[in-house]
């Protein structure tokens, strides 16, 4: 299983983000090149855990049968050791792609280069602080459905 | 020997700026100004600013945009300042230095910092801009506290007024007109913000309602932000980062005055000059500015320049380090230094009842005035109220709740739907609480220096128990606002109120001020009713630093009025010692 791959679905397992990064091929397509810049930057940051996780999901992802990438999936990975071992880097996987920043073992925030796309804007309905696109005195109005 | 200039000033914030472009208006003065820092005023600039934010980490962080410039080499400030003392303390790089042996009760770090920039730290202030009100000009006379100031409310009035339209000031008129007594002799230049939802959501479920006794109003604080077109910039498109930088300038800062007073050819601005020591000459006036210039060619070079009347406006940490790196210059009061005051805040979170979806429009649209005045404040201060658009505000930002979340072990799918339900109900209450000018609350000269080899900050400071009182009404009266609506205060909070050794936690507004205090007697106060030093005939002082109460308001627009009052008295009296060279 190619490691990008691996990250892909490592991260819609933990951030919950199914049809975004998995099932919507639109979405799938657009989050493919930032998938890889972000493990670029994990990895550099964790050189030991990031591969050790990854490497946890990979034994699961590719039994045979290949399971389904979903909660059920998702448990069986929070059992095991490596989980438990690495999970602050399960915690940066959520954070950079739902903040496209994510923070080292020493707490010190890294950007993760899509500040603009980071997933918790349309989720709360808000934009990406610093970069509204709406017209004065929007923010009295209750927000429309978000896109997503 | 003949001065190069008629007037120097130091420092190009909101006071330098102001001061500049006024006294341009008024004569040919030929002006410099000196500063510090060094970066762009235009629009590129500020585009460049934005960028940063795209690109770094912190962007809750009031230095961010700014962590680029190669001016924080040269002219720094406590980037870290929000620290408790003890790791201040510990922090050998740290800027603000204290006094190793604290007075027993001076156990508080100094938590407020600036901007050292070409228009200072109106670069990343919120913009609020609330007036006094006539109280807080004679605390002393009518509580038998702190002090009182030479001047009061119906003298500054008409500057509150010019400061509104010069600021570009959005408020209700009707709202706030009387408050505790303020007339307002004119409306506002422009209406006020329009109330967020979540504003119109919380002040369906308080206004009106009674708090700690008192009958409380949710009203739109006045701020220097466009809620049209005006003066050539913005109206506000609601970003959302009024901390750390208004990206389209629809909130005001002294760029704007800048720009103004460098259209005419007699004002110059020197950027990367860092003052350090003014000269006196015989006859008693300053009559040299000392400073080295940091971007010179091989190596950072001492130079000086003569003018006829000098003009402090460097904030209120900076200009009180300068008076005495000057030989103790003005300060036969030895008042230089001391009364150094900050608000002091909290803030409560709780989650409201439905979603109020904050982030959206400027991050404080509101606040409750209500209990900025009474009797009370003989035993314990004064505090303003903001209601919060952002969240949990510096308590907590929706990283926070991510967070909690996952220690809850909700990864997967049922992380999306918690986030969407939990950060659109997060609301903040914050209240900023007076301090009284005390004497033992210092600033001077640490024996560390920065890499120009220029002396640190050294701090002796404590908030005092008439803050510590103020903050636990501020709290109890958060709770109670909280309950009314429905809200589930945060418990515990982000950072634990109660700290269980008679002290509270506390945070900082950064609104320094009274280090080169105000008054009539010569003998315990640096500066006169115009700003003018009592020692020294020529040297004004610009900015918060000759407040003489802290209040409750911010304090940007207290000194806007108190700068263009100063500029019209330097103009009348540069007939002076060693004015305008013919």
């Amino acid at each position: 299983m190619d490691d990008n791959d691996a990250f892909v679905e490592l991260s819609a397992l933990l951030t919950g983000l199914y049809d975004d990064l998995l099932h919507d091929p639109e979405h799938r397509s657009l989050n493919r090149p930032i998938a890889v810049e972000y493990a670029r930057r994990l990895k550099g940051t964790f050189p030991v855990k990031f591969p050790a996780l990854l490497e946890a999901y990979k034994t699961l992802a590719t039994a045979t049968p290949k399971p389904p990438v979903n909660d059920a999936l998702l448990a069986a990975l929070r059992a095991t050791q490596a989980f438990k071992d690495n999970e602050i880097v399960a915690k940066q996987i959520v954070n950079v792609w739902y903040f496209s920043q994510f923070k080292d073992e020493k707490d010190v925030l890294i950007d993760g280069g899509f500040y603009e796309r980071g997933e918790v804007w349309p989720r709360i309905k808000a934009h990406p602080i610093g970069f509204s696109t709406q017209l004065h005195g929007y923010w009295s109005r209750k927000p429309q459905s978000a896109s997503h | 020997m003949q001065n190069e200039y008629d007037i120097i000033i130091i420092g190009s914030g909101v006071a330098g700026a102001l001061t500049a472009w006024k006294l341009a208006q008024l004569d040919h003065y030929k002006i410099l100004i000196l500063e510090a820092g060094d970066n762009g005023i235009s629009n590129g600039q500020r585009v460049q600013f934005h960028h940063m934010m795209d690109t770094q980490g912190n962007r809750g962080d009031p230095f961010a945009p700014y962590k680029d410039l190669e001016s924080r080499k040269y002219a720094p400030a406590a980037e870290n300042s929000q620290r408790e003392l003890a790791d201040q303390k510990n922090d050998p790089n740290n800027y603000y230095d204290y006094f190793s042996e604290a007075t027993p009760d001076k156990n508080d770090a100094f938590k407020a910092s600036y901007n050292r920039m070409v228009g200072g730290t109106t670069w990343s202030w919120r913009g609020n801009t609330p007036r006094y009100i006539p109280s807080d000009f004679h605390l002393h006379s009518l509580f038998g506290v702190g002090r009182d100031w030479p001047l009061d409310y119906n003298e500054l009035e008409p500057w509150y007024a010019q400061a509104e339209w010069e600021l570009g000031v959005s408020g209700n008129h009707d709202e706030l007109d009387g408050l505790f007594g303020g007339y307002r002799s004119e409306p506002f230049p422009m209406p006020g913000i329009p109330l967020g939802y979540s504003d119109l959501k919380i002040k369906a479920k308080i206004d009106g309602k009674t708090v700690r006794g008192k009958p409380i109003h949710v009203v739109t604080t006045p701020q220097a932000r466009n809620s049209k077109a005006f003066d050539n910039r913005p109206a506000c498109e609601g970003h959302s980062n009024c901390i750390p930088l208004c990206p389209i300038q629809a909130k005001y800062d002294a760029t704007v005055h800048l720009r103004r007073a460098l259209e005419h050819p007699n004002v110059k601005l020197r950027s990367g000059a860092v003052v350090t020591r003014l000269e006196k000459g015989h006859d008693g006036c300053v009559n040299t500015v000392h400073f080295i210039d940091w971007k010179s060619k091989d190596k950072p070079q001492e130079k000086s320049v003569r003018g006829g009347i000098v003009v402090l406006a460097a904030h209120a940490i900076e200009t009180p380090k300068l008076l005495l790196m000057s030989d103790n210059l003005a300060n036969s009061s030895d008042q230089v230094g001391r009364n150094l005051m900050d608000h002091i805040q909290f803030e409560v979170v709780a989650t409201f009842p439905e979603p109020i979806y904050p982030f959206r429009g400027p991050q404080s649209i509101t606040g409750i005035e209500d209990f900025r005045d009474g009797a009370f404040r003989s035993q314990r201060s004064a505090f303003r109220m903001t209601i919060g658009n952002d969240g949990w505000g510096r308590a907590g930002s929706p990283a926070t709740v991510i967070e909690g979340l996952l220690k809850e072990g909700k990864y997967g799918s049922a992380l999306p739907g918690a986030i969407a339900d939990r950060i659109p109900k997060m609301s903040r209450l914050s209240f900023s609480t007076e301090m009284l000018p005390e004497q033992s609350n210092r600033v001077d000269l640490s024996d560390k220096v920065d890499a120009l080899g220029i002396p640190r900050p050294r701090f002796n400071f404590d908030i005092g128990d008439y803050v510590r009182n103020g903050l636990r009404e501020g709290y109890a009266a958060s709770i109670e606002i909280f309950n009314l609506m429905g809200a589930a205060v945060l418990d515990p909070q982000p950072k634990k109120f109660e700290l269980g050794n008679g002290k509270v936690n506390w945070n900082t507004a950064a609104h320094i001020m009274g280090t080169t205090i105000m008054g009539d007697d010569p003998a315990n106060s640096v500066v006169d009713r115009w700003g003018r030093t009592h020692d020294v005939p020529n040297l004004w002082v610009a900015g918060s630093s000759v407040f003489t109460t802290s209040a409750t308001s911010n304090p940007t627009l207290t000194i806007a009025a108190l700068t263009l009052r100063m500029a019209q008295a330097i103009h009348r009296e540069m007939g002076g010692c060693h004015a305008k060279d013919e």
